[in-house]
């Protein structure tokens, strides 16, 4: 077949992790970006815009498929019927706003071939433009990318829509192979049982299991300010490894995250380091790379040594080529029924179980200053976490603005201390010790 | 190797790595505003070790050896 898109090997892992989220929680691995915005919009504008958008991307309607070379890709309809785009609202309050939001993301859609979703919601300060979407079509800065791409539409800009294309890279076995001896090592070297206890691993969650946000925006003083605390402590362009040894501190101090019966917090982090550019050339399905930091529990008080120890295994990881070597030897995974995938993963994460998910997004995805003619105040996003770890910190800039997401499942931990954590997460970065 | 040398196979390799017109970055732009963060920093950085066998990330250098391509190169030149 020629002109189709074959899925990546991290598109397919994203596929298992997406039938292994709906065992345990009813709900796959969806997520949400969203606009703050100091207006609202003109609600027929939107509605109209965002229907006729949509329409115009019936690889918004795909499925996943499997060709005769036995390699997964994404069949996208000729055309796309019923258009579900948008859903409006007016509540009273910010807070009220923000349920919304969280009950939006928390819902699955209504049909298979559905995989995003537009929500308005005005409070009396303004009001929040979301997209809900789901990884397996979108990563988070393309959802970002697309978003921006709907501002541009809406304003009678003219969008050209090329179907993605992408080989079945079924070539090079060798290198394929030798990789994911590579990746096979690395994680046998990280492998040390989490330790028994913890509720939101093996079992599946009974009746669905909503994930709950807690979400702070710096003002543009306090993100400088972050900004060049990082400088000094971690180093020019360290903004990344600073904010996660600052959750690895406060959530050591919370008692939250599991740890190995060796004693190290496991912490998977994705990253996307693509240009804006580059994000506009491929905004569809998942273009983000892997790494995995070990943290000793005794180390975790020190942002010192967190620091030390994130930039050292952030540098031999790059410097042994893991990133590449995970995305070549995922490309093998391809072959693997996905059901049987989601075992093989559910395996290896029960033997590497992470204390919790991050992300930095990197600014640029979306960096418009209005959305359809209302300023921009802020960009955040509130991603379901995985199963497990159940829980994960999710950073975004836009601008010079930093943003910062707690998001976990609820039950885990009660809600006073979910602020206490924020508030953690907040002191940390601001250079302070302890909260309170 | 001249530290203009130096400076074309930096800007080579910051725009392989960010997928971007080599033609498009300049010496003098902070390397930031390049788009370059974290992730693509360390790159560069284990590029730097590889191709002129110098490790940068522990050497205590300070923040202005890292804020352009040219002092970038500079530094490189005068370490080699």
């Amino acid at each position: 077949m020629k002109d189709v898109y074959y899925l990546s090997g991290i598109d397919w892992v994203m596929y298992a992790l997406d039938l292994s989220a709906r065992r345990r929680t009813g709900i796959g691995t969806y997520s949400q970006v969203i606009l703050d915005l100091a207006g609202v919009s003109p609600a027929r504008d939107m509605e109209e815009a965002a229907a006729q958008f949509i329409r115009r991307l019936p690889v918004l309607h795909g499925r996943i498929c499997r060709a005769l070379n036995l390699a997964p890709y994404w069949n996208i309809p000729s055309r796309v019927l019923s258009v579900d785009s948008i859903s409006s609202s007016s509540v009273s309050s910010r807070e009220k706003a923000l349920a919304v939001l969280e009950k939006a993301v928390n819902t699955p859609f209504a049909r298979k071939d559905q995989h995003l979703r537009f929500y308005s919601v005005i409070h009396p300060q303004g009001s929040y433009f979301s997209l809900v979407f789901d990884h397996l079509i979108l990563d988070a800065r393309g959802a970002e990318t697309l978003l921006s791409m709907f501002n541009e539409f809406s304003a009678g800009g003219k969008i050209i829509f090329d179907a993605p294309v992408q080989g079945h890279q079924l070539s090079a076995w060798k290198r394929k192979f030798s990789a994911g001896r590579r990746v096979n090592r690395f994680f046998r070297a990280l492998g040390q049982p989490a330790e028994a206890g913890g509720r939101a691993g093996r079992e599946r969650m009974p009746g669905g299991a909503e994930c709950v946000f807690r979400h702070h925006t710096f003002d543009v003083q306090q993100s400088r300010r972050i900004a060049e605390l990082a400088d000094e402590k971690a180093g020019y362009l360290m903004l990344m490894p600073y904010t996660l040894a600052a959750v690895i501190s406060a959530l050591h101090d919370s008692r939250l995250g599991k740890c190995s019966r060796g004693g190290e917090y496991l912490i998977p982090v994705n990253l996307d380091t693509r240009s804006a550019d580059k994000c506009r050339k491929d905004v569809f399905f998942n273009h983000v790379s892997f790494l995995f930091f070990r943290v000793r529990k005794e180390d975790s008080g020190d942002m010192e040594n967190i620091l030390a120890t994130v930039k050292d295994q952030m540098y031999g990881q790059v410097k042994n080529g893991f990133p590449r070597d995970l995305e070549e030897a995922s490309l093998l995974m391809r072959i693997v029924p996905a059901r049987l995938l989601h075992y093989v993963l559910g395996t290896v994460m029960r033997e590497n179980e992470a204390a919790f998910a991050f992300s930095f997004n990197a600014a640029g995805g979306f960096a418009s200053a209005e959305f359809i003619r209302v300023p921009v105040r802020g960009v955040f996003h509130t991603p379901r976490v995985p199963v497990p770890p159940g829980m994960g910190v999710f950073f975004t800039r836009y601008g010079e603005r930093l943003s910062v997401v707690f998001s976990y499942l609820r039950g885990m931990i009660s809600e006073a201390g979910a602020d206490a954590v924020m508030e953690r997460i907040r002191a940390r970065l601001l250079g302070g010790s302890d909260a309170g | 190797m001249t530290t203009v040398e130096i400076e074309r196979i930096l800007i080579e390799e910051i725009a392989l790595i960010l997928n971007a017109d080599a033609g498009a970055l300049s010496v003098d732009a902070p390397l930031h505003s390049l788009g370059v963060d974290s992730m693509s920093f360390v790159e560069l950085l284990v590029f730097i070790e590889k191709r002129f066998k110098l490790k940068l990330m522990d050497s205590g250098l300070k923040k202005e050896d890292f804020r352009t391509v040219r002092a970038l190169a500079a530094r490189v030149s005068q370490s080699l």
